[in-house]
């Protein structure tokens, strides 16, 4: 799987756009504690641009771990503050595995793949 | 493979980067490789936001790692600081300790005059990795012995 492949290379990155009152954060690469700060920082900029719609897409993700989890629940609380719908696109096999044994993959509102 | 970095966030990937070569030059499966670079992210993590909280700066992070003669990877990591204690307002050790739990073999953490230890086993074999599945979370330091074919989660 391509995914895999990516574990031992893959700078994380953040992009962001817009497309009518949906907000997209595309997050690619590795995501570990080095990477909380960025995400925050995009999503707060989303969402200070009245979005009604805030999209995380982590399906170009090659790696996640508990660090990028606490982020991602922290999106959560702060679309809900906003008053912002939420929606996860999911990563691949490697990423999902990290939602499924915490549980997380019921809880967070991810659309289908 | 023997690294002392600083234990700081940017550490975390090169630790994890190490330990995934290390694996896969061993023969391990992707599967497994995947597990390896989970556990040492999180136990890694542990010491860049625990262990050096109260010092002036960051001390050091110890990873070493090595193939046991029976088809396993053992991975040490260890730091010489505070030990491991939550902090007021961080989710804390929970999620990240259930994560290597769940895809480590073994796991074991240890205390030392305040350095803490934590020792990562993963069974280089993708079958016993399967089998180690079945059986759901194993027991700290207590890998599972047996060839039972297991099935796969996903």
């Amino acid at each position: 799987m391509a995914i895999d492949h990516d574990l031992d290379r893959g700078a994380f990155a953040v992009q962001a756009d817009q497309r009518g009152d949906t907000h997209r954060v595309v997050l690619s690469g590795e995501l570990d504690i080095a990477g909380v700060r960025a995400v925050e920082e995009a999503v707060a900029r989303a969402l200070d641009g009245r979005a009604a719609t805030l999209e995380l897409d982590l399906s170009q993700l090659s790696f996640l771990d508990s660090s990028g989890l606490r982020a991602i629940l922290d999106v959560r609380d702060r679309a809900r503050e906003r008053d912002v719908a939420l929606a996860l696109v999911p990563g691949g096999p490697a990423v999902q595995r990290v939602f499924q044994i915490t549980g997380l993959d019921e809880v967070l509102p991810f659309r289908a793949p | 493979m023997r690294l002392t970095l600083p234990a700081v966030p940017a550490s975390v990937a090169r630790a994890r980067h190490a330990a995934v070569a290390l694996a896969r030059a061993l023969g391990a499966p992707e599967r497994v490789v995947a597990d390896v670079a989970l556990a040492v992210s999180e136990a890694c993590t542990n010491v860049v936001e625990h262990a050096y909280r109260d010092a002036a700066a960051p001390g050091a992070l110890h990873v070493d790692a090595r193939a046991t003669g029976d088809g396993l990877l053992e991975i040490v990591v260890a730091d010489e600081g505070a030990g491991l204690r939550t902090r007021p307002g961080s989710a804390g050790l929970g999620m990240g300790l259930a994560l290597m739990a769940a895809v480590a073999t073994g796991l074991e953490l240890g205390h030392d005059a305040g350095a803490t230890r934590v020792r990562l086993t993963f069974c280089l074999r993708g079958e016993e990795a399967a089998a180690r599945d079945a059986e759901s979370v194993a027991a700290p330091g207590a890998g599972p012995e047996s060839d039972a074919a297991g099935t796969e989660r996903d």
